[in-house]
């Protein structure tokens, strides 16, 4: 069994992994109720904004004939995309076996499940009926896209689902015997581990299964950001009816989910002293992801301006136009400069190479990348197709408050999460980095014993 | 250009809520001397439905806001609502437009089923009385869209329905792959480990 679950000599300096791991479980200081408290708030709020939208229809949003998607859209394809990068994260250091995984693999599987749970409660949202989406289910169009938006999301949930649990069990059984838990939770873990004694046998079977599920959620994970693109590429609007909308999307995701994994990993890092196993080289590594890709959904940015606007057809242009040098160029140029250049600045300066400029470009990716999804839904829609005045929409304060809720309940769940499993794979670290891999990690390393 | 062509319940019920407004009219001066004094038009709201005869034009709901006279007031907004039965008996807004010089406010409308009961709303200024209808509107069918009967989805050039035809199946059949892939590695696993564990 993986001994690491037994507590440090108390003369030791550092508290042993497993200690570290359990510490958000057993210890809610001031902070992390702060946090929940508003959190559950904002989620409060959110769910009072959706309970008047549902007495009286989407006529309370700013939607409106013309611009019939906003915010709502827009919070799915960015939550959703959060996901993706949480479980691309996971599954890719997964298959090349990169070392320093284990350190983030459980951030980036909750999150992904946080923002996956929520992300896919939006189309509902967005639906203002909500039993139709029942019509789906017993009376299905199969030409439609959102059925398949249903079907994909569904196999992705199942699939995070998994990519977040099995490595649970190995976590569990060890942590059935930590004496920090109560006798109730190790009960309970001793049952939810399914008899995990950290055989080579039970290791072998998990990790075989851990491999297969990771090799299946990549290409699962483009095709859900591919489907939900299919939203916008199948229809016939202006700037919206394009090939690369799959890429563009997919890119997109990757790409602000490795920010909010980097967010969270700082957040947890910073609150519960974790930094001695999320450490800068771990940020670093993940804020190298980041920058890579930037320049690829910088490409991808460009490749579709360029495609539009050499062609030019009229109402092409008109959004493109608006888009580069009118009414939305503020956040069009604003979404350049956060979204494209600033993560490429910090990562090129070695001196801004830190969490804390880290965190920030993440911070920047996440808003940017946020408006970048406003911006592919709003001026293509504000465009006339049959006449008429370009379109306005201003979300109302329903809009926001159920948008915040949304962000309110993807904290408080990771907070209930992290209450209830350890932070770090404890398992995973123990196999990985107590192979000896890790030198520099030497002192911490010492504390796994890894018994084969 | 869209081309509308007023039907005969616009006329039907454009006499009929001006004959209620009128009477509600004359009742509310009668009662409200107030009114009177403080010179306060009263108005009327009919409400039809105008079909387009232009494909790819919308059909529209019409709300026409006049005076007591007759005369049309424009430049007014006019809300329009119907009834549904969603968690219970309810209306739902469907939409503002303002009243050209007709007096006529036009919101598009896509009806979901045969027969809507629609409330058009005229809140009320300074110098005119706020004043409402509702209507019973009958769509004719061809207007009504189904959108969960939708056959096969919109209109597929026929030379590629084969090919229509044949993906939904080709792609539930990948998804259901999926989907045994992932249930099976999992229950393996978890069989796997729990015999693993029963072992001494």
């Amino acid at each position: 069994m993986d001994d690491v679950t037994a507590p440090r000599d108390p003369s030791a300096a550092q508290p042993s992994l497993a200690e570290l791991a359990v510490r958000p479980m057993v210890h809610a200081g001031r902070g992390f109720w702060l946090v929940a408290l508003i959190a559950a708030l904002v989620a409060g709020v959110g769910a009072v904004g959706y309970a008047v939208q549902l007495g009286s229809g989407l006529g309370v949003t700013g939607l409106n004939d013309q611009v019939f998607w906003g915010i709502y859209e827009a919070t799915l394809v960015t939550f959703i995309g959060f996901s993706y990068g949480g479980a691309l994260v996971s599954a890719i250091l997964r298959l090349v076996d990169a070392s320093w995984r284990g350190r983030v693999t459980r951030i980036a599987e909750a999150t992904a499940l946080a923002t996956l749970l929520v992300g896919a409660l939006f189309p509902i949202i967005h639906l203002g009926r909500p039993e139709r989406v029942l019509l789906i289910l017993f009376q299905p169009n199969f030409e439609s896209p959102i059925v398949w938006d249903l079907v994909a999301i569904a196999t992705y949930i199942v699939a995070t689902v998994i990519l977040f649990g099995l490595p649970l069990i190995a976590d569990l059984g060890i942590l059935s015997e930590h004496p920090a838990l109560g006798p109730r939770r190790r009960r309970f873990f001793r049952w939810l581990s399914f008899g995990w004694r950290g055989t080579s046998g039970q290791r072998r079977a998990l990790e075989r299964a851990l491999t297969v599920i990771a090799i299946l959620i990549v290409p699962l994970a483009v095709i859900v950001h591919t489907v939900l693109s299919y939203a916008f590429s199948l229809t016939s609007r202006p700037g919206w009816h394009s090939t690369i909308f799959g890429p563009y999307f997919v890119i997109g995701a990757v790409y602000s989910g490795v920010a909010i994994v980097i967010l969270t990993a700082l957040a947890y890092r910073r609150a519960y002293g974790l930094r001695e196993w999320i450490d800068d080289r771990v940020i670093r590594n993940l804020g190298y992801v980041l920058v890579a890709l930037a320049v690829a959904y910088g490409y991808v940015t460009f490749t579709e301006i360029t495609t539009q606007g050499y062609v030019s057809e009229a109402a092409d242009a008109n959004v493109l136009y608006a888009l580069v040098f009118a009414e939305y160029s503020p956040l069009f140029w604003a979404f350049l400069g956060f979204g494209l250049l600033l993560p490429v600045v910090v990562m090129a300066v070695p001196r801004l190479r830190t969490g804390a400029w880290i965190g920030l470009a993440s911070a920047g990716v996440i808003v940017a990348m946020y408006i970048k999804r406003l911006l592919i839904i709003v001026p293509a829609e504000a465009q006339p197709l049959i006449g008429g005045a370009t379109g306005v929409y201003s979300p109302s304060w329903v809009e926001l408050a159920i948008v915040a809720g949304g962000g309110g309940g993807i904290v408080l769940i990771l907070l209930v999460t992290f209450r209830l499993v350890p932070v770090l794979a404890i398992h995973e670290i123990g196999e990985i980095e107590g192979r000896g891999e890790e030198p520099a990690r030497s002192a911490s390393v010492v504390a796994i014993e890894v018994t084969t | 250009m869209t081309t509308v062509r007023p039907s005969l319940s616009f006329a039907v019920a454009l006499v009929a809520g001006s004959s209620a407004a009128l009477v509600i009219a004359a009742a509310a001066h009668a009662a409200d001397p107030a009114a009177v004094q403080t010179q306060i038009s009263q108005t009327m709201v009919s409400v039809a439905f105008e079909a387009s005869s232009v494909e790819g034009v919308p059909d529209y709901l019409a709300g026409r806001l006049a005076l007591v006279d007759g005369s049309a007031v424009a430049d007014q907004p006019l809300t329009f609502w119907r009834s549904a039965d969603f968690g219970g008996a309810r209306t739902i807004e469907l939409g503002t437009g303002s009243t050209d010089s007709g007096g006529i406010a036009r919101i598009p409308i896509v009806p979901r089923e045969e027969r809507y009961r629609i409330t058009v709303r005229f809140a009320g200024t300074n110098e005119l009385a706020p004043s409402e209808t509702v209507g019973e509107i009958a769509f004719p069918p061809e207007t009504v869209i189904h959108p969960e009967h939708a056959p096969q989805g919109g209109v597929i050039d026929p030379r590629l329905r084969p090919l229509a035809n044949f993906m939904p199946g080709l792609v539930g059949g990948a998804v259901a792959l999926v989907w045994l892939v992932l249930f099976a590695v999992t229950a393996i696993t978890l069989i796997r480990v729990m015999s693993e564990g029963r072992r001494r």
